[in-house]
């Protein structure tokens, strides 16, 4: 029987999505049970007769964390899938087609039920600063990866941002990225389509060179998100007064039943969390192998390397979704010790929760409040349990401030900061290799693809300035205030020299330190 | 939690013009503008299957009963109550007399290729010959408790009307014994009549009597499931058995809930068998 697919666009607070009914679905592409031993669970999520990423768990709860791992290529898939992936994606990110309609062949073939399809940012790391294509090749446990957040709970919407490849790690090139950048550089907008998995976690379908052209550049990844609708929420029904499942939920909608018609509701129920797929044994059979680790051992770009530290990790993400605001009036209570404000908990009722969930939610919204939070729970004696979290969290906060608050800790001889010295001092070591590298770097100015810092060239070279003076200048501009080095007589490059430069040069005019 | 890769099923009740659906979730349908009720089986209170049907109570004090005539075929009422007892635990659930073990005892798992799995149609030979060894190893005791206590009564019995117990009690000792035993092979015979007619109440009360059932004995436990829900991935986990007994047919296993898994040793080759027998002696005790 041919596919009949209903679609109905409707906005939550995140945005746009689809709400999509599959009757008579290909089965293609979904997610079936492979379980081998009692009392654990594991889920395939199957492409045709291929097993492709292996979700498992060793208990029943809800909140527990994952092992992710992957055990096939979807390049094996090219006969089933043809090239209506690569399509849908080109259709909305290039062409300009209506979500609807891009997806449209997508969706024929998932197996039947209800399905939520969006666009949004994701991030191609495993969630805990990992590059997504090479981080699933060993079973292992996922930070953010349990189908329930404690953090976000159950009412609030989220993006399972985190990309787990259906590719092997083995076809990744440099040059593929490289062709992908070049196409993005030109105009063209580069994206993928992803199919959720499990909490913060969606399995990339294709796009895998462009999330890495995105993560080289520095740029953001658009990617379409197909959500199979799985889970209900209770909400107060005013009628009976009493708490009842009112509406159904996927991580990025939350959709009362009142608003859904009843075929969709009944489909809905009638088809189960896991699917029979035809060639189920075979499957099985499958998700037992490993993916071949041949040829996969392989270096990233520096750049990827680089960009990996700016991407957000699961706790930072969660934190996000979870915390709708946080003024400074909330900031100061947490620093004196408050969790409530007007009788109403500013996040939550444990404080040391409080501070972890507050500092997750800046250093993904706010990174200059982020740091001044940070730097001033570290100066505060009170909340120095929390210092061995905080000191992690800042470590790859290459800043200025950052650097002097650990200094100071290192210079302290307060026993409170013996745990987090050592940490400290690896800070201090790596900024400073950071600041002599970024230096040479924009000083060499050897070959740069990094337009800002191109831009900052040519203004420089414009008149600005000339010679180390005007690289300050712009150096001062891009990075407001960053300490940088600066060429030295005998042509080395010294941060000391360029700090001196620094403090001589005037003050940037207001402005033009834009980045 | 088993059978979860089973469709879930829809029942549309005309009496009371509402639909129930039987998946993930129980829901309750009324009319076209209601909002339905979805209940997670966690909310569900009670499961109750009889000739009439099934009533499932939920915990907001909701009765739901679900007539037998409602469902379009044997096979359909089948899965609506697989589906419900996978999700539900056997405190939950009050069944009729079963020919099957009740599917709350199963879970989902692995089934190896190297196990033991045939499909088979139950018979009245199979079930009879299984059912007086049932009875047996279930009233042994009981019978050989019951003949000493006629034993002694007989005797007490002969003293008290005949009395001369120093002179008779030569008399009085055989037929008090032989009395005993008489009385327990009454018992034995009656119980045996009643266990042979076990078949043809199956056939009356459970639907499943003359489905064609998967039984299949593997390392991590045992299964004797009905063609039309079978996925080949339940199992009842081995320490869900409390002991098994063989007859020259038939191989017995009772589980912890008192169900009875019937396995016909006919539905084997014959070179397998003693296999089949010698690996359930392996992981259960016989009694």
């Amino acid at each position: 029987m041919k596919p009949t697919i209903t679609i109905e666009s409707l906005r939550n607070p995140l945005g746009e999505f689809l709400l999509v009914n599959v009757v008579n679905g290909k089965g293609v592409i979904g997610i079936c049970d492979t379980t081998r031993a009692f009392n654990t669970s594991r889920r395939t999520f199957y492409v045709g007769s291929e097993s492709i990423i292996n979700v498992f768990s060793s208990s029943d709860d809800d909140s527990a964390n994952r092992q992710i791992w992957q055990c096939s290529s979807i390049d094996k898939c090219k006969n089933i899938l043809g090239n209506k992936l690569k399509s849908a994606v080109e259709e909305f990110f290039y062409e300009g087609a209506s979500l609807a309609k891009a997806v449209q062949p997508v969706l024929e073939l998932l197996t039947d039920g209800l399905y939520v399809v969006h666009s949004g940012t994701a991030f191609p790391t495993d969630g805990a600063g990992n590059f997504f294509w090479n981080a699933y090749l060993i079973k292992h446990e996922l930070n953010g990866s349990a189908p329930y957040n404690p953090a976000i709970c159950y009412s609030k919407i989220y993006e399972p941002a985190f990309l787990v490849p259906t590719r092997n790690f083995s076809s990744y090139s440099e040059k593929n990225t490289a062709a992908a950048a070049a196409r993005m550089k030109r105009g063209r907008r580069l994206g993928g389509i992803a199919y959720h998995l499990t909490g913060m976690f969606s399995a990339l379908l294709s796009g895998h060179d462009n999330a890495a052209a995105c993560l080289t550049k520095g740029e953001e990844f658009p990617c379409i998100i197909i959500e199979p609708m799985k889970d209900v929420l209770y909400l107060h029904d005013e009628i009976t007064d009493t708490d009842r499942i009112m509406a159904l939920s996927s991580p990025y909608v939350k959709l009362p039943l009142e608003n859904i018609s009843r075929s969709m509701i009944e489909n809905f129920l009638l088809n189960r969390r896991v699917s029979v797929p035809e060639f189920h044994e075979e499957i099985r059979a499958k998700a037992d192998k490993n993916l071949p680790l041949k040829g996969a051992a392989r270096n990233l770009s520096a750049a990827i390397e680089q960009n990996l530290e700016k991407l957000p990790d699961a706790e930072m993400l969660s934190s996000a979704f979870a915390i709708t605001e946080l003024t400074d009036e909330h900031l100061e209570l947490l620093l004196a010790g408050e969790t409530k404000i007007n009788d109403m908990y500013i996040i939550s009722s444990n404080y040391y929760e409080s501070i972890v969930y507050a500092c997750n939610f800046l250093q993904y919204k706010d990174r200059q409040r982020f740091i001044s939070f940070t730097t001033t729970i570290l100066s505060t004696p009170s909340l120095s349990a929390t210092y061995r979290y905080v000191a992690e969290r800042l470590r790859f906060e290459m800043d200025a401030k950052v650097n002097e608050t650990f200094k100071a800790i290192v210079a302290s001889e307060d026993p409170i900061y013996i745990p987090i010295k050592e940490l400290a001092q690896k800070y201090l070591v790596r900024y400073h290799e950071y600041v002599e590298t970024s230096v040479n770097k924009f000083i060499g100015a050897d070959e740069y693809e990094d337009e800002e810092f191109v831009s900052a060239m040519e203004r420089a070279a414009s008149g600005v300035g000339s010679g180390v003076q005007s690289s300050v200048d712009a150096l001062v501009r891009l990075r407001d205030g960053t300490p940088v080095t600066v060429e030295t007589s005998d042509g080395e490059y010294s941060s000391m020299a360029l700090k001196k430069k620094l403090s001589e040069a005037p003050p940037p005019p207001k402005g033009s330190g834009d980045n | 939690m088993a059978f979860d890769s089973l469709r879930g099923e829809r029942i549309y009740v005309s009496q009371n013009a509402a639909t129930f659906l039987v998946g993930d979730y129980f829901s309750v349908f009324g009319n076209e503008s209601e909002i339905p009720h979805i209940y997670e089986w966690s909310e569900v209170k009670s499961y109750c299957e009889n000739q009439n049907g099934i009533t499932i109570v939920t915990s907001d004090g909701e009765n739901y009963p679900i007539p037998r005539m409602a469902f379009s075929d044997n096979a359909q009422f089948i899965r609506f109550r697989t589906i419900a007892e996978g999700q539900l635990s056997g405190a939950k659930c009050r069944l009729t007399q079963r020919i099957l073990p009740p599917k709350y005892n199963y879970s989902s798992v692995d089934i190896p290729e190297q196990s033991f799995s045939a499909p088979c149609v139950y018979n009245e030979k199979d079930i009879n010959s299984g059912s007086v060894a049932h009875i047996q190893s279930k009233a042994a005791k009981y019978i050989f408790l019951l003949g000493g206590i006629i034993f002694v009564a007989v005797f007490l019995a002969l003293v008290f009307i005949l009395g001369n117990l120093d002179k008779n009690w030569f008399y009085y000792l055989p037929i008090s014994f032989f009395s005993g035993i008489g009385a327990g092979v009454v018992i034995f015979l009656i119980s045996s009549v009643f266990a042979r007619l076990r078949f043809a109440d199956f056939v009356k009360h459970d639907v499943s009597a003359l489905e064609e059932t998967i039984i299949v004995v593997a390392h991590a436990g045992f299964a004797a499931v009905e063609r039309c829900v079978y996925a080949g991935t339940e199992l009842i986990p081995w320490s869900q058995a409390d002991h098994y007994f063989e007859t020259k047919t038939t191989i017995v296993i009772t589980c912890k809930d008192k169900s009875v898994c019937w396995i016909p040793k006919r539905i084997f080759p014959k070179n397998v068998q003693n296999d089949v027998s010698s690996f359930i002696a392996s992981r259960v005790t016989s009694k």
